[in-house]
């Protein structure tokens, strides 16, 4: 990284900082982070309790009492609802982050001044790219650290040295994901003279991926999709499903997000679609490859000499 | 006419013209009308597997000289399949009401012309009124477009042709929808009107949305203990119904708190209309609309309350031209 990058990164950083509509989404998302882990709480102590009076009534009436539901889930379970709140808030943060890191020097007329310097584009992409996932991964960081001290504070939960390692893993998945729809936004900032219309692009896109996409492939209603659980209830039979789920896969980064982080968390068995851990973290990585290149392209190709954007 | 009348009927004539050259809102549209069909297609291919499957188990069970009892025939009420479309409405169409809302007023201050509008003898109330107006007839006219192709959706799929009172049932539904949306669009003018900023406006709208449309109604959903257990618990645990009931009675307080969250929700107000209204939901499938109005009521006045809270803030908060010109 050169020393322009760094500096633009650097100048990029505290401007996003600094930008109080990101800093609010940026607090929404860390508002549902720290209650995220005592929603799961609250809802795994519920099925406990609802379970102990069940088996009261199983027993009574002679019939076999099932396993506990609660018993069956990893302690890491309890973070189910970060897969939806990543997904939502955090997709939503990177959008808005990284369409901010452009518009702000498009409208402010700092692009221009950068261009009339003796400064490569690459230094200026390299420079962006580095803001924005420094930007994610301290997002991130924060989040994982709220979540590793309410997993701690919380009772019940008594988490292994490998389902610390699956946390890691999660939080790596979850970055990957963050940096597709980031380096999107980036790509759309750079393409689109609206600055609405460049806002919107990534997120119909995102609305895409996160509800009509598992839709056609499980056929997931749109509101069941933000259901950390009901968003893994099986696909339906029949040979529509069956041919649409694994054609869709590969470009469903929503829902392979969401297969690998059950997997990781262990609340629920992958989609039978899915595309196993390996086949969705390649999927997640090609995503961000080709995000990376169209945001690559899309900042080469940006027009200095008309800094300004249409309302 | 008077010339009151005449600048309110340009102003609102001119908003219709706008908001039907945006392209932004052509694409919305779009997105939201083929994401409904989807979810109507979808919905009618996983009807028709169930009953595919259905008929198999029953022909086995008949062949084996079984009773069909412990068999459930899967239930065909066509306007159960606009389910996914109005979980479509609630997302998207708030997310049109916004764009609209914003477009109406960030367009004006973006081109300087609504301070230019302000030094003519044009009352405030008269241009607020015309862009709300005009803004909410064209939101109608898009909702009523996608109801109808919803509408055309159902009976072209199911092969069927819909009843007057199917027809009752959607009409209600959509105004509803026209509420809803119309809050939608109220918040992002007001907003997009009254902040210094408009591409701050634009966000802080989406970030009321993602707050009252896709959070709240997420947290609710997810403290169900029924949602928790992909199969749903009590099924899960062999449970039926009336015991279900029974352990669900020591559970008040907690399901008071988790019905709260989500009655902050003006999309689950709107989904409950909608999902009794058009018998959606078990409970209300096959009762008149009579009764779903008397027992949801509560539903219409919570988006109706707010609707008209936010239109008379939009009249009684004095627009500051000096910020208008900030953008």
């Amino acid at each position: 990284m050169s020393a322009a990058s760094f500096t633009i990164a650097r100048l990029t950083v505290r401007n996003a900082i600094a930008d109080r509509t990101v800093l609010w989404l940026t607090f929404l998302f860390m508002a549902m982070v720290l209650l995220s882990a005592y929603l799961g709480w609250t809802a795994t102590a519920t099925i406990h309790i609802i379970y102990t009076k069940a088996a009261e009534v199983l027993a009574a009436a002679g019939r076999p009492v099932p396993p506990d539901p609660v018993s069956l889930a990893s302690p890491l379970g309890m973070l189910r609802n970060m897969t939806t709140y990543v997904s939502l808030l955090g997709a939503l943060v990177a959008i808005v982050l990284a369409h901010q890191m452009i518009t702000e020097d498009r409208r402010s007329g700092v692009f221009s001044l950068i261009a009339s310097r003796p400064n490569s584009r690459t230094s200026y992409t390299l420079g962006k790219v580095g803001a924005l996932i420094l930007t994610l991964l301290a997002l991130l960081c924060a989040a994982a650290a709220t979540n590793a001290l309410t997993i701690l504070i919380l009772p019940g939960a008594a988490p292994t040295a490998a389902d610390w390692l699956g946390f890691a893993e999660f939080y790596t998945i979850s970055a990957l994901f963050l940096l597709f729809f980031g380096l999107v936004a980036l790509s759309c900032a750079s393409f689109t003279q609206s600055e609405t219309l460049g806002l919107l692009i990534p997120v119909t896109l995102w609305l895409a991926l996160t509800f009509v996409l598992p839709q056609v492939a499980s056929n997931i209603n749109p509101m069941a999709a933000l259901n950390p659980v009901k968003a893994m209830v099986p696909p339906p039979e029949g040979w529509f499903f069956s041919i649409a789920g694994p054609l869709i896969a590969p470009f469903s980064i929503t829902s392979t997000y969401r297969d690998l982080s059950a997997t990781i968390l262990g609340f629920a068995p992958a989609d039978s679609a899915s595309l196993g851990l390996t086949g969705g973290i390649v999927s997640l990585v090609i995503a961000n490859l080709f995000a990376g290149l169209a945001a690559t392209f899309g900042l080469a190709r940006l027009d200095a000499t008309r800094s300004d954007l249409d309302e | 006419m008077s010339d009151t009348a005449l600048q309110f009927a340009a102003i609102a004539g001119k908003e219709l013209s706008d908001a039907s050259r945006t392209k932004i809102l052509t694409i919305i549209t779009l997105f939201l009308m083929v994401a409904g069909l989807i979810a109507l297609v979808v919905g009618a291919i996983a009807l028709s597997a169930e009953v595919a499957n259905y008929t198999a188990a029953r022909d086995l069970l008949l062949s084996l000289g079984k009773p069909l009892d412990a068999l459930a025939a899967p239930s065909f009420l066509p306007l159960k399949q606009l389910r996914g479309f109005i979980e479509y409405v609630e997302i998207i169409g708030a997310i049109l009401g916004i764009v609209l809302g914003h477009r109406a007023a960030a367009a004006e201050r973006g081109r300087n012309t609504i301070a230019l509008l302000l030094s003519r003898p044009v009352p405030q109330w008269v241009l607020i009124g015309g862009k709300c107006f005009g803004n909410l007839t064209a939101l109608a006219g898009v909702l009523a477009l996608v109801f109808a192709i919803g509408a055309v959706g159902i009976a072209l799929i199911g092969h069927i042709t819909l009843t007057a009172m199917d027809f009752a049932r959607i009409a209600v539904t959509f105004i509803a929808a026209f509420i809803y949306v119309g809050l939608f669009f109220l918040l992002g003018f007001i907003l997009a009107l009254h902040m210094k900023r408009s591409s701050h406006a634009i966000l802080a709208a989406f970030t009321i949305w993602l707050a009252l449309v896709l959070i709240a109604p997420q947290i609710g959903d997810t403290l169900d203990p029924d949602n928790q257990v992909g199969s749903g618990v009590f099924r899960t645990l062999g449970i039926a119904e009336p015991q279900a009931q029974e352990i669900m009675k020591s559970f008040a307080t907690y399901e008071t708190v988790r019905d709260g969250i989500e009655q902050m929700s003006p999309a689950k107000h709107f989904e409950r209309w909608s999902f009794a209204a058009l018998g959606i939901k078990e409970t209300y499938a096959g009762k008149t609309l009579n009764f779903v109005f008397h027992d949801r009521y509560n539903d219409l006045l919570w988006l109706i309350g707010p609707f008209l809270a936010l239109l008379a803030a939009v009249f009684l908060v004095p627009l500051n031209i000096t910020k208008l010109n900030q953008n």
